[in-house]
């Protein structure tokens, strides 16, 4: 039996609507469309049937193969070998990581046909001194989607290529087909969190992992997307260094502080202590540089932590501060003291009068940090009210319905204008905020000024 | 356990009687959009008839059905997002099914409590519907959202204290126990 906590609680344990809306009519739309499935799965099975009779002079004629082969039995021989490799399949995650040559098909030899070739990839990826995911961080050169290289080897599941003076080795799940059409897109770095432990990937639709388990919690930044597959930074500790490491889209979820497990030690106020005890009575080592950490196990006041080199103790819970990739974030887009105080003011009284005076750009920031905090009222006062904008309510409900999946795209807004210098045009009684190097299908956002009260506010649909 | 491999007429039928509610208010707590709850709760039934044989009991069948409808969900959410660019395409659409929503609306809009959680943003008001209307366990909650239960455990929280603190504003008198 649910016990609930609450009044309200035991009101939504009952349906809010009366009666239910799933009616007949739908029930019978329901039915017609497995008739209409059902239909053409037999029209499937009808098709398969003319195809067998399509097979049978292909079988015939793979027999007649054989007995030739008969006649050639070195031949025969390698064929064997081959159809043995493509049974004899191990299951890749019942032992460590290798490098590939053992977990990855056999060994093609290497590739004569192919060798002295110019090929291109699919995107920027590391080229590495060995055929070898676990290389130990080492790295020759990296390659782009824009430049050709010559091939020099090909072993199957790497090929070696040259780049002016060095070699190295890159996956060939990264080799660009002349039919491909997509590439691997490099995104201005963002960050999310591990929803679901995973193993993580060399390259997006890797038969096994060739990575170790990232945790629920850990942080990660998106450097590149390929589909629903990102490439990621993440934090390290004590385990070996890797190149790529991909991860799908079913395993991360929109960053949020709270979900953070990885974060590093406060600075402010001379830095923070790692103790020796849960109790953090016994203060073992002074922090006062950026460390990143990883939450182990959570105590009433307290988090036992890992840090860089594996070592491990315990923290203050007030010291620990989400999001290691926090303070490599632009800064273009920090408040200062007095658009703070500007965004404190206005988001107590949403008096358009405490924005008299910012600049467009103060009100520009301080719509982000809105953003950033999730705050769609305070979002919508800050909106320029022109005609075309929808109800306050209407935005607000919006907005929540959609916060997970825009969060994405906000933050990444956010990230990139963070990390580009911005300059502000004006023309009339608009202003546009845009990259100081803008570039033809760059973003500008726009900002309206009443011009009788001289405040500037954020125009509707500002982002373009 | 026996297992349905096929389904006949009246099974099926008795079947989505029984879980077309639960399954039809999930999809509308997710999208808040009747037309759309529609559409999930017909795909997940005519989904679970064709792969019934494909259900083995690793979770209850109502978890079964709200995850597929979650899963739908979640999609026509990406689809939706990839075709907005901006915020126009999601508030016109808003207007041209105005009647359908507003017989849904005008329902729960009555119960107070109905309209502060639907406003929650979507990770907290599905968990804390899973939990509290659904009656899902945390590692239910956690399997069906691939989310740790300490994620579920602070999420509910976090959703509680929001509603908390909007009945506190509201100067609602629910009384905690």
């Amino acid at each position: 039996m649910k016990r609930y906590s609450s009044d309200w609680e035991r009101e939504l344990a009952s349906s809010p609507f009366d009666g239910n809306l799933f009616t007949d009519k739908q029930y019978k739309n329901v039915e017609r469309r497995i008739r209409q499935h059902q239909g053409k799965g037999r029209e499937l099975a009808r098709s398969k049937r003319h195809g067998s009779v399509i097979l049978i002079p292909i079988v015939a004629i793979a027999a007649v193969a054989a007995l030739l082969l008969l006649f050639q039995p070195d031949r025969l021989g390698s064929l064997l070998k081959e159809v043995n490799s493509w049974f004899s399949v191990e299951s890749p995650r019942q032992e460590p990581p290798v490098p590939p040559e053992q977990t990855e098909q056999d060994p093609v030899q290497e590739d004569q046909e192919n060798k002295g070739e110019w090929v291109r990839f699919k995107g920027s990826t590391y080229a590495f001194e060995d055929p070898n995911y676990w290389s130990g961080g080492y790295y020759a050169f990296i390659v782009n989607s824009e430049t050709e290289y010559k091939l020099l080897e090909n072993n199957g599941a790497f090929v070696k290529v040259q780049d002016g003076e060095q070699t190295g080795w890159i996956p060939s799940w990264y080799l660009l087909d002349e039919e491909q059409e997509e590439l691997v897109q490099d995104v201005k770095p963002y960050v999310m969190i591990i929803g679901k432990a995973t193993d993580f990937y060399a390259y997006p639709d890797q038969a096994a992992p060739s990575g170790f388990v990232l945790d629920e919690g850990k942080v990660v930044q998106i450097l590149r997307q390929y589909g629903d597959w990102f490439s990621v930074d993440i934090p390290l500790y004590a385990e070996p260094i890797t190149g790529e490491k991909w991860i799908h889209r079913d395993n991360l979820i929109v960053y949020d502080d709270m979900d953070a497990r990885e974060g590093y030690l406060r600075l402010k106020d001379g830095g923070s202590f790692i103790y020796g005890d849960k109790e953090a009575k016994e203060q073992r080592q002074h922090i006062d540089y950026k460390m990143t950490v990883r939450i182990d196990e959570a105590y009433e006041d307290t988090y036992r932590i890992t840090a860089a080199g594996g070592m491990m103790g315990y923290v203050k819970k007030d010291d620990f501060i989400p999001n290691p990739y926090e303070l490599t974030r632009g800064t273009y887009m920090e408040l200062t003291s007095a658009e703070q105080e500007a965004l404190d003011r206005f988001a107590h009284s949403r008096d358009d009068e405490d924005l008299r005076g910012l600049e467009p750009i103060s009100v520009f920031k301080i719509y982000q940090q809105a953003s950033l905090m999730g705050d769609a009222g305070l979002l919508y006062d800050l909106l320029y009210m022109q005609e075309g904008i929808p109800s306050r309510d209407q935005f607000i409900e919006e907005y929540n319905r959609t916060a997970d999946l825009s969060v994405n795209g906000e933050m990444l807004f956010i990230t990139i204008a963070s990390q580009t210098e911005l300059k502000t045009e004006y023309s009339g009684d608009e202003a546009y905020i845009q990259p100081l190097q803008k570039e033809d299908g760059e973003w500008h956002f726009r900002l309206l000024r009443d011009a009788e009260r001289d405040i500037w506010k954020v125009s509707w649909l500002a982002r373009q | 356990m026996r297992y349905i491999e096929k389904w006949d007429d009246a099974s099926f039928r008795q079947f989505v009687e029984q879980y077309s509610r639960d399954v039809w208010n999930y999809a509308y707590f997710m999208t808040k959009r009747r037309e759309t709850a529609d559409d999930i709760a017909q795909e997940v039934f005519i989904k679970a008839y064709f792969h019934i044989s494909q259900f083995r009991g690793q979770s209850t069948m109502k978890t079964w059905l709200l995850s597929m409808a979650r899963n739908m969900a979640l999609n026509y959410f990406r689809s939706a997002f990839i075709r907005k660019v901006t915020l126009v395409d999601l508030f016109s659409s808003n207007e041209t099914s105005s009647s359908a929503e507003q017989e849904v609306l005008d329902q729960w809009a009555s119960k107070r409590i109905w309209s502060i959680v639907l406003g929650l943003p979507r990770k907290h008001r599905e968990a804390l519907l899973l939990d509290v209307h659904y009656g899902l366990s945390c590692k239910e909650i956690a399997g069906m959202l691939g989310i740790a239960e300490g994620t579920v455990k602070s999420r509910l929280s976090r959703a509680r204290s929001k509603v908390n603190e909007c009945l506190k504003e509201e100067e609602l008198d629910y009384e905690t126990i």
